[in-house]
């Protein structure tokens, strides 16, 4: 594990206290976006005030927890990494049906089978590394940083405002103020270093707040009017609703836990790539103990009333394009949302910033989602297969905004789950294809390479081949094929293979991948290559041909992770190189 | 396949070497790398963008290149070394002798410096 050049904080790091406050706000200023779904929960059900705000509070106060817990947890808890909860509609429809048959608290209890169906399904996605692939992992972030650059173009086009935030505003003006948010934004990311740069998200909010109220969007006498009738402080009351659960909704609710993991999968597999210049392949524990914090947040979700939570790549990427990942600010940020969750006055504040301006914050952070995700891609060989599920799964996945009704309709009930969202669409069909394409995928290769009839750039080409295949890093094939090349010229030019019984000078060899490890054994009758630790000097190369079979052994040994040469009583030799995948 | 293609830039000879050197390629760049290395006695840039693969027969070469330049009191700098082409020249101990430059245009300002 590596930081990255852009991170200046980085995991284990304690920022200065400024830094940690300028952060933990800029996450609280996006996370609020997300708040907007319990406005929107609030309204669509008739709750009223007390209860709205009640429900605001429950969920900051989980929410608070769940990072904590998803940083600094212990006992198989938490990711280790700086992966805030925010608040998902994805429930919405299964809790609409729980409240027509029990109510409110039918609707929260029911919640506690979501975050059940999250820590098992954690346990079950560690065991499948086979199919949570690198490709697979990609297709999920991609698809965060899509439907995240959508859902922020959607709040410039007006199309949620009336519902989220009440103000419906032209959409040149709309347009402008995004602009001079999002331009501060890229500005301040782009072009400052140190704290300025570490605050770029809320150097742009608060100039975009600015511009929004000398250009008439933000009045001061209507602000104090809709803060009026709201308390300074208050304590929330606990549980909101209460609870009730029926059996009959457990497949509906164990849906929703479904999509919010897969969800929560790509979010932790984000956190890992942003923190590791060196990052290789999801790891599925940290993929596991980060499914169970949200697993356990969604269950405390349930017994108090809180809406539900999944993680957030958005605040994954804010973390990483401010430079600061620091599992610290999981503290502050932690330590805040429960403060403000006594706060009804700053909390109501949120739903005052205007739309366009957090829709610009959002876009600001798909950018960064979307690249990682490209990256995370491109890090892999690809062959066909590869390329065929990763780009239908993508295709699937935009197809969800224009579509999902008739997905909805069309479908048999049991697929409800991966058409809540685009990511969890998209996940499945990768994770589906990646599955589908295993068969006749062979994790061992032979083949038989004539000395006399074959060149090294058959070797290379059948390298090649089976690199592309198993998705391995460009850099280990390049490696392997660089050592394999030099142990097939070694063997012919110094006449190390000899004739079998059929008079035939052969080489045969097989690659052998299984997901850590790209291994090349070469079969051939003969005498083994010498391999050494030390190369010969410069002026033994020079004067002394043979020196040049003790380079050769020397620079495979040192191009390999790990080197086995051995020869048995028939005359059979065998060199094993292993590459570290 | 090797190909071997020279121009002179601000009045250094630039040599660009293509193709794998492998035994076989390395006999015959030896035969034409030499003869300039004699004409020019100043020294020269080896571009060595093109190479995917060097053997120990074609680092053997290189060192005699560098050995004939050091004689002549002249410089030899390498460019556009490919990453395991760069690996390899560190694991054997010929990054130091060699100034590696990521580009013709960088080894042609180096040379200049000195």
């Amino acid at each position: 594990m590596r930081k990255p050049d852009s991170i200046i904080h980085w995991l284990d790091s304690i920022p200065p206290p400024h830094h940690s406050f300028l952060n933990a706000i800029q996450q609280i200023a996006f996370l609020g976006v997300y708040m907007g779904v319990i406005r929107l929960y609030a309204h669509e059900m008739n709750l009223s005030l007390d209860d709205f705000q009640n429900l605001m509070a429950t969920s900051l106060i989980i929410s608070g927890l769940g990072v904590i817990l998803q940083a600094y947890g212990r006992f198989g808890l938490g990711s280790g990494y700086f992966c805030p909860l925010q608040v998902t509609p994805a429930a919405f429809s299964a809790m609409t049906a729980a409240f027509a048959l029990g109510g409110l608290n039918m609707a929260f209890g029911m919640l506690i089978v979501v975050g059940l169906t999250q820590m098992i399904l954690g346990e079950a996605f560690k065991r499948m590394q086979a199919v949570f692939t690198v490709e697979v992992a990609g297709v999920a972030v991609v698809m965060m940083g899509l439907s995240l650059g959508t859902r922020g173009l959607n709040l410039l086009a007006g199309e949620h405002s009336q519902s989220l935030g009440g103000q419906v505003y032209a959409i040149g003006h709309s347009a402008l103020l995004m602009i001079i948010t999002l331009g501060a934004m890229i500005s301040v990311s782009v072009w400052s270093t140190g704290w300025l740069r570490l605050s770029s998200a809320i150097a742009g909010l608060l100039l975009g707040i600015l511009s929004a109220f000398f250009l008439g969007d933000i009045q001061l006498h209507d602000l104090f009017n809709e803060l009026q009738g709201i308390p300074l402080l208050k304590t929330p009351k606990i549980p909101v609703f209460g609870w009730d659960f029926d059996p009959s909704l457990i497949p509906s609710f164990m849906v929703v836990g479904l999509a919010l993991s897969l969800h929560g999968f790509g979010a932790t597999a984000v956190a890992q790539r942003f923190n590791d210049a060196e990052w290789k392949r999801p790891e599925m524990r940290s993929v596991c103990r980060g499914l169970r914090v949200e697993g356990l947040s969604n269950i405390l979700c349930g017994l108090l009333n809180a809406m539900p939570l999944t993680s957030s790549a958005g605040a994954v990427s804010l973390a990483a394009a401010t430079g600061c990942t620091s599992r610290h600010i999981a503290l502050w940020l932690g330590g805040l949302m429960i403060c403000f969750s006594f706060v009804p006055k700053i909390t109501s504040g949120w739903f005052l910033i205007p739309l366009p301006i957090t829709g610009a914050a959002v876009v600001f952070l798909s950018i960064f989602t979307l690249m990682a995700g490209i990256q995370m891609i491109c890090s892999r060989m690809l062959d066909n297969r590869k390329i065929i599920a990763i780009g239908a799964s993508i295709i699937l996945g935009i197809s969800h905004e224009p579509l999902q009704h008739y997905y909805h309709q069309a479908l048999p009930d049991i697929f409800h789950s991966i058409t809540l969202s685009s990511v969890a669409l998209a996940t499945s069909c990768a994770c589906f294809l990646s599955l589908v394409f295993r068969i006749r995928s062979r994790t061992r290769m032979r083949k038989c390479f004539i000395v006399s009839l074959s060149t090294l750039d058959d070797v290379i080409d059948f390298l090649e081949q089976q690199g592309k295949a198993w998705g391995a890093r460009p850099n280990v094939v390049k490696r392997a094929e660089y050592a394999t090349w030099q142990a097939f010229e070694t063997l012919v030019d110094h006449h190390l293979v000899e004739p079998d019984s059929e008079g035939i000078a052969k080489i045969n060899m097989e690659t052998i991948y299984d997901e850590f490890c790209f291994t090349i054994v070469m079969q051939y009758q003969g005498g083994i290559v010498p391999l050494n630790l030390r190369p010969p000097s410069h002026e033994q190369l020079l004067k002394d041909d043979s020196a040049l079979i003790l380079m050769a052994g020397y620079l495979i040994q040192k191009l390999a992770d790990k080197v086995h040469a051995r020869l048995d009583s028939t005359g059979l030799a065998e060199l094993c190189l292993t590459f570290k995948d | 396949m090797l190909e071997v293609t020279s121009y002179t830039r601000d009045g250094v000879l630039v040599i660009v070497i293509s193709g794998k050197i492998d035994s076989t390629a390395s006999k015959e760049l030896e035969k034409q790398l030499m003869p300039l290395i004699d004409a020019n006695q100043l020294g020269l840039i080896l571009d060595c963008s093109a190479i995917p693969y060097i053997s120990s027969a074609g680092l053997r070469l290189f060192l005699m290149a560098a050995k004939k330049v050091k004689a002549q009191n002249g410089l030899i700098y390498l460019s556009g070394l490919q990453e395991t082409m760069l690996d390899v020249f560190e694991i054997s101990g010929f990054t130091k002798l060699f100034e590696i430059h990521p580009s013709v245009e960088l080894a042609l300002s180096a040379f200049q410096g000195n």
